[in-house]
């Protein structure tokens, strides 16, 4: 055989560019080069001989030499490719020998979605991870779910590990653009190498790394405007409508109440609604607190790579502008990961990531009960929002309405900025010590510096409280250091067709966090805004710190590839638990078996691959604050004569034998490919049953105490996950569709004595978690209209304060009176499932994607209907309240209380009318791409598309966002809307350029 | 790692493991069961007069926040009212603080000197006593914890009888009698002394109407230095707290280290303090225990405490209903301008100037000595003595610019005394739990409730349906579910 010498080209596929890089040998020789820059590479081989392509994220080629000395290839990117390598915790495996259930998600697919958090990015990529924009707070909205409601009160966020660093501050302050893929674990045989941290899965974050023999230069940008929708607004009474309702308020006032005018004196009623035709639509105060806001971004990767250097370093920025007037975040960062590799027995890395983030105003008092949103609202349509002369009326109540601020002088006042500095950096070393015997060091640090600085002005004023007020200011800081030190021996050995896997680690992470608040008060004018300028100045200081000590290993074994077993074990010891029961001890195992592989399966494209999997194992939840396992002896100070006398007294219970809350979780998993590998399929069921669930638990007054940190209770979860990803069409136009979809339920077991947490408090208190039921279920009373007469009144069961025409809760205990007692369960704020639909569309030099996701089943309480449906004549309110009861002639639609002094309240309490289905189907994105191929020199290639964010939302809730949640992280009071920061739709413009 | 790498202690606060250890760390342990006081004084009043006949409130139709506030005193409230949850705790709070110091004392591994641990235990029980006492008065037999909460297993006692907690009040308060010191008058420094221990020990008596045993406990009262001031406002003046006419008071002082009083900022209109108080603060918070018509008619002529109780703030409302006050006065002879609105306040814990806004030095008084003497008067009169009642009575009498009185037929000197009691007291949260102790709560609040409804015409027809039930209040909602060996009183 004549040897000769080839030459040829290899190009992506998707977007025909060289790819560097590519690794080209001959096969069964070891004769081999990689491409160059632009994809070129030359090599010698005979006629006949076999060249295999191979890159990471690409299909491996193969070609046979023929007669020409030219040989281009075009490389097709993986799709759902069981060779693909997916990172997992302490390492990285092939995803057709992954024992448990675990998910990838590579970022590159996500690029189009303009986003502030990584959250965003996820929402419905994922079955089993529930991903909510629970507010449109600029860089704060986002709450993640493993598997449904994990925990009562400590926390529901999957621990967030980057590069193998567990991180222990705001997930949000990293920079989404940096990241290369996501890996997503959801069972115990998968997460419980990480142990007392895991019961609410894992997500492991990779971010980008310089490939070997390539190097790139990427700009990555997108300018994009976002508008708050009109669906969902509040649907309150216009200036003429409120007029007409207050001047029938003031007439019934007179007529059942002897009503006079403390101002005239005169049983009349008062100017402001004499005449309410007079008003037209009057003042949208929503409205005017909302402004279209631009949303961009600008990230800049160079990367190179050579065998022995790898390094590659991003700078970006991002700038969100809220849709609320005076708010937004900025974000500068950067990320350098270098890998050196002296020998191929020895591996030094030092990655660098500092973030710095500014929010203006974002963290303010924006939304909320009755703070700047809701109070617009609340706040009267008759009052102009400006002044003919541009400024600001200072009071927006009309005649007898409570005391109400100009809340869109409050938004344009506010003066709330955090600057946040966060450095997370590590540096590893790795040495093959004997052959497949490979020790690894890592030290690690999370740095964080938070710095947050108020001021009121002398206009301050909040609902209650208008101003003018006196000037004052906060600043509270916080700078927290994490390290963590983890050593990690692993070794592989191969007998025959007996592979194993050994990793044997330790590790120690120490967190401190000292934090610092300052109050001045009484400025002498607002010219000053640092605390400098104060009269008065009070500060304290203060620390907390918490440890972790840990011990873990893990044994992987397969046999022939085809029978896989992976156990696991991490040992760990915290400083928050008592004494008695600082350790704990967290096993797995978990096993998978390919019976495609088995002779008996016909081998079929049809029916490629077909894998079951299941595992079994333990995980711990240790979110439950510092030093709770100890009773703390507080300030109690008093004064004797006349001055300051010390005191201290125990003021909060501490529990030593507080200890993990411990999961034991089962899954069975089935992982099918059909039509060459086209269709596939995974399947996963899951049982978790959780011990000893960590919580505040209230207990009687009588103690001296109002709550102790215990294990309470039993809580069984459980739920199916289906996914499926299809490449639809492979020719010229290729589409690629995929689906999944994820159903969670839980059940109260018991719970300490048995006795219900939430429910107990006349106001605020809407959920109830109690045994047989699910954790933090809606509770309030069951509304049944109104007594529209005197002998509805007469015969039915009425409240200490009920009257004709007054709200009718139902009797639910059968007592004859309407009380606390009678308050009941009203919904279930977790979905019953939710899905999410993504397809990808290819042809020629376009692209065109679409995301879609939802829930189904959950139920939400509007709780700010306790200001939309007040009675007192005191806010601007809903539309329908006009329907009210106003004498046995006129009873309205008998849904509507009458506005009687003193029977009030009782259809201000939580209520079923509060209760709205939250099902929702939310087109995430649409985004539309087109990438040059012939570019000027010096470029390599772009691409530039146009992509629309939160496009619609179909949902029968009527308020703004169906994924609301305004306790966000507490699992015992969710499904609450408080009226939170509107969630808009963004539409944007964006580009990659290659150079 | 170090072997102690997973044992952190909190650095910024003490906890158990480096407390107790020493008769200092007690004696801030004392101060600590001190301060709950508070919590109770705070809103005791809306408990205490607002529900008699002596307060009613400043309707806001623009804010039903305080409805709660409202049902209390229109005999409306129910067992989720906040103002009862918080007394409750508020009294337990300190019962816990006493049972902590007791139970540790027992286990101290240093010496104590006698005449420490002497003060501290007298301290403590008196302390203990009298929150029981303000329980039991206010919601009848209540879990008598005598220990230390530990873990949650114990925080669910079932309720004890009235008498139980009597008998535990009394054994307490006959412990602290033989161990705390003598009051060392003219000045005191505000804390628990032989002289408030015997006093609400007679009270206690009184309450049960064992007045005999009261008597020789007040008479030693008499004997302890206490007198009266020459002019009734002198006896709530700031210069003069825990001065020779106070047996008790609950301790404040103003500034900014958390130990202010804001009483007076709840017993004036809403709106803009500045014509008020000399500062210029929004209060959304006042209109409560506002003085009532009835009071007022009860005043004999020229009985100087009118006018040191009763203040007239004058003023305005604004197009939007928002009063504006103008300026203080008095209310001797008072008779509105026209154009003018006059709204009554409680002028006895107003001394101005003050420095800050909503941040008082003013005390609350527990007992003072002319309480003492009417006590002794009462105690007297209802054990056949009337005529060695009367000197009692006319000291306090003759203070207030009256007329001595010389009855001496128990059936008739005994409404004489009430009506003593409800103006000496006035506003001092005694006229409520006084009705109940002297059985008069039904027929005469029944017939102020039929009075105010027809004065006002936003209170329902449910209101003031003063029956027994109501002479206490109900257990919190909150502890019926937590602690389901709990019953509720009957009525609720």
């Amino acid at each position: 055989q004549q040897s000769m010498k080839i030459t040829g080209k290899v190009t992506s596929s998707e977007d025909r560019t060289g790819l560097p890089g590519v690794s080209v040998k001959v096969k069964g020789t070891q004769v081999g080069t990689v491409t160059d820059g632009a994809g070129a590479y030359t090599l010698t081989a005979a006629k006949g001989n076999v060249l295999t392509f191979s890159y990471v994220g690409y299909d491996l080629y193969e070609a046979t030499v023929g007669e020409s000395s030219t040989v281009n290839v075009s490389l097709k990117s993986k799709s759902a490719d069981l060779q693909e390598v997916v990172v997992v915790s302490y390492g990285s495996s092939r995803q057709r020998d992954i024992t448990g259930a675990v998910t990838k998600v590579n970022a590159e697919d996500l690029q189009n979605l303009p986003a502030a958090e990584i959250g965003q990015k996820l929402t419905g990529r994922v079955p089993g991870l529930q991903v909510n924009q629970a507010s449109g707070r600029p860089g704060q909205g986002m709450t993640f779910r493993v598997r449904g409601a994990a925990s009562l009160g400590s926390g529901n966020q999957p621990l967030i590990v980057v590069d193998g660093q567990p991180i222990t501050g705001d997930v949000n302050l990293i920079n989404p653009d940096d990241i290369e893929s996501f890996s997503v674990l959801k069972d115990a045989a998968s997460t419980a190498l990480y142990g007392s941290r895991a019961a609410n899965g894992v997500i492991l974050i990779t971010t980008k790394q310089a490939k070997s023999g390539r190097s790139t230069i990427n700009f990555n940008t997108y300018y994009g405007t976002q508008t708050v929708l009109q669906r969902g607004r509040p649907d309150i009474m216009n200036a003429n409508e409120f007029a007409t309702f207050m001047k029938g308020y003031y007439e019934d006032r007179i007529k059942y109440e002897n009503w006079k005018n403390p101002v005239t004196g005169l049983a009349e009623v008062p100017a402001d609604y004499q005449n309410p035709a007079q008003y037209g639509e009057g003042t949208d105060w929503y409205n005017e607190l909302l402004r279209t806001a631009p949303i961009q971004n600008y990230n800049l990767n160079i990367s190179s790579g050579t065998d022995k250097v790898l390094s590659s370093n991003s700078l970006t920025y991002f700038k969100q502008d809220g849709v609320l007037r005076n708010t937004g975040m900025q974000r500068f960062s950067f990320r350098s990961n270098n890998q050196y590799t002296p020998s191929s027995k020895v591996k030094f890395g030092f990655n660098i990531a500092p973030t710095y983030q500014i929010d203006n105003n974002t963290r303010g008092n924006l939304d909320g009960n009755r703070q700047i949103l809701v109070g617009g609202e609340i706040s009267s349509p008759l009052i102009p929002a400006r002044n003919a002369d541009g400024s600001y009326p200072t009071r927006t109540g009309s005649y007898g309405m409570f005391a109400l601020p100009n809340f869109l002088q409050q938004l344009d006042l506010m003066k709330n900025k955090q600057n946040s500095l966060r450095i997370l950096a590590n540096a590893f070393g790795e040495i093959e010590l004997l052959k497949d015997l490979r020790f690894r060091t890592t030290i690690n640090t999370d740095l964080g510096a938070i710095d947050q600085n108020s001021f009121n002005s002398s206009n301050y004023g909040t609902a209650g409280a208008p101003g003018p007020s006196i000037p004052s200011a906060v600043s509270n800081s916080n700078n927290y250091t994490s390290w963590l030190s983890e050593n990690i021996l692993t070794y592989k050995l191969t007998k025959g067709d007996h592979n194993f896997d050994f990793l044997a680690g330790y590790s120690a992470q120490k967190y401190n966090r000292n934090f610092r608040t300052i109050n001045g008060s009484v400025f002498p004018n607002d010219n000053i805004p640092w605390i400098a300028g104060a009269a008065t100045t009070t500060g304290t200081t203060n620390n907390t710190a918490w440890d972790i000590a840990s011990m873990f290993g893990r044994i992987n074994y397969d046999y022939k590839g085809k029978y896989l077993i992976s156990a696991n074990i991490r040992r760990d010891g915290s400083s928050r638990f008592g004494k008695n029961s600082k350790y704990g001890t967290f096993p797995s195992i978990s096993a998978g078996w390919i019976i495609s592989e088995e002779s008996f399966f016909p081998k079929s494209d049809n029916f490629s691959f077909l894998k079951i999997r299941g595992g079994y194992g333990k995980t711990g939840n240790n979110n439950i604050g510092d030093y709770t396992q100890t009773s703390l002896v507080g300030q109690t100070n008093y004064v004797f004569s006349s001055a300051l006398a010390q005191g201290l007294s125990i003021t909060s219970l501490g529990n030593p034998d507080l200890t993990w809350e411990t999961s034991k979780q089962t899954d069975i998993g089935l992982e099918m490919n059909f039509f060459k590998n086209r269709i596939n399929v995974t399947y996963d069921y899951y049982n978790k049953l959780t011990n000893g669930m960590l919580y505040l638990i209230s207990i009687p007054y009588a103690s001296g105490y109002s709550s102790i940190r215990y294990n309470v209770g039993e809580f069984k979860m459980w739920g199916h996950e289906l996914s499926i990803n299809s490449t639809n069409l492979t020719g010229e136009v290729k589409w690629n569709t995929g689906f999944n979809i994820s159903f969670n339920d839980n059940k109260v077991l018991s719970l300490q004595d048995n006795t219900p947490i939430g429910g107990t408090a006349t106001y605020n208190d809407y959920n109830r978690t109690a045994v047989g039921r699910r954790i933090g279920e809606l509770f309030g009373y069951v509304f049944d209209g109104v007594y529209k007469n005197q002998q509805e009144f007469d015969s039915q069961p009425k409240h200490a304060t009920s009257a004709v025409g007054t709200a009718r809760m139902k009797d639910i205990n059968g007592d004859g009176k309407i009380d606390q007692n009678d308050k009941t369960f009203l919904g279930n704020p977790n979905p019953k499932f939710l899905f999410g639909l993504n397809n990808d569309i290819r042809y020629k030099n376009f692209d065109f994607s679409i995301s879609v996701s939802g829930q189904v089943g959950n139920k939400i309480m509007n709780t700010n209907l306790q200001n939309f449906q007040n009675l007192d004549g005191i806010f601007n309110i809903e539309k329908s309240m006009m329907n009210r009861w106003r004498s046995p002639e006129n009873p309205g639609n008998g849904q509507v209380p009458r506005t009687l002094s003193n029977t009030t309240e009782l259809y201000r309490f939580g209520n079923s009318n509060w209760v709205f289905s939250g099902d929702y189907l939310t087109i995430r994105n649409i985004s539309a791409g087109y990438t040059f191929t012939s570019v000027p020199k010096y470029f390599k290639s772009a691409r530039i598309y146009l992509a629309v964010n939160q496009a619609y939302v179909f949902t029968k809730y009527p308020g703004q966002n169906p994924e609301v949640n305004d306790s966000r992280d507490n699992q015992t009071t969710a499904g609450q809307d408080n009226g939170s920061y509107p969630v808009p739709r963004t539409i944007s413009i964006g580009a990659n350029i290659n150079f | 790692c170090k072997k102690d790498f997973l044992e952190l202690f909190p650095e910024g606060q003490m906890n158990e493991g480096n407390f107790y250890k020493s008769t200092v760390d007690f004696q801030q342990a004392v101060v600590g069961a001190y301060t709950p006081l508070r919590d109770v004084a705070n809103i005791a009043f809306y408990m205490d007069e607002m529900r008699s006949d002596n307060a009613h409130y400043d309707y806001n139709s623009k804010d039903r926040g305080g409805l709660g506030y409202e049902q209390l005193a229109d005999f409306l409230d129910n067992s989720q009212n906040g103002v009862t949850a918080t007394r409750y705790q508020g009294d337990y709070n300190g019962i816990s603080r006493t049972n902590v110091i007791l139970d540790r004392l027992e286990k101290i591994t240093f010496t104590m000197a006698d005449a420490d641990r002497k003060q501290i235990v007298g301290e403590t029980k008196a302390l203990r006593a009298h929150y029981y006492f303000d329980l039991v008065r206010h919601y009848g037999g209540v879990p008598l914890h005598l220990h230390e909460v530990t873990e949650k297993s114990q925080a669910t006692l079932p309720r004890s009888t009235a008498e139980q907690v009597y008998a535990q009040i009394i054994a307490d308060f006959t412990d602290a009698l033989a161990n705390v010191a003598a009051p060392k008058l003219p000045q005191e420094t505000g804390r628990v002394t032989k002289g408030m221990v015997a006093t609400e020990l007679a009270h206690v008596y009184m309450t049960l109407k064992q007045f005999d045993k009261a008597i020789p406990l007040l008479q030693s009262v008499t004997t302890m230095g206490y007198s009266l001031w020459a002019n009734y406002e002198d006896a709530f003046k700031n210069e003069n707290k825990n001065n020779k006419e106070s047996i008790f008071e609950v301790q404040y002082k103003d500034g900014t280290d958390g130990q202010s009083s804001t009483f007076i900022y709840r017993f004036i209109p809403n709106g803009n303090t500045l014509n008020i108080t000399g500062i210029s603060y929004n209060d959304t918070n006042g209109g409560w225990n506002y003085p009532t018509d009835d009071l007022l008619a009860a005043y004999e002529p020229n009985d100087k405490r009118l006018d040191a109780t009763i203040g007239v703030i004058e003023g305005t409302y604004n197009a939007n209903t928002d009063f504006v006050a103008s300026k203080i006065v008095s209310i001797v002879n008072y008779k509105a301008p026209t154009g003018v609105i006059a709204k009554y306040f409680i002028r006895k814990y107003f001394h101005p100037p003050y420095l800050l806004a909503n941040n008082t030095k003013e005390n609350w008084p527990i007992y003072r000595y002319s309480n003492v003497l009417l006590m002794l008067a009462e105690c007297l009169n209802e054990t056949g003595q009337s005529a060695a009642a009367l000197p009692y009575l006319n000291q306090v009498r003759t203070r207030a610019g009256l007329a001595a009185t010389t009855t001496i037929d128990p059936a008739l000197l005994r409404p004489i005394i009430a009506h003593e009691r409800r103006i000496e007291l006035a506003f001092e949260n005694h006229r409520w739990l006084d009705l109940v102790r002297t059985d008069q709560a039904i027929p005469v609040l029944t017939a102020y409730g039929i009075k105010t409804k027809a004065q006002f015409g936003y209170i329902l027809p449910a209101a003031y349906n003063v029956t027994a039930a109501r002479f206490i209040y109900p257990i919190p909602f909150r502890e019926l579910q937590l602690n389901t060996a709990l019953v509720q009183s009957p009525g609720y």
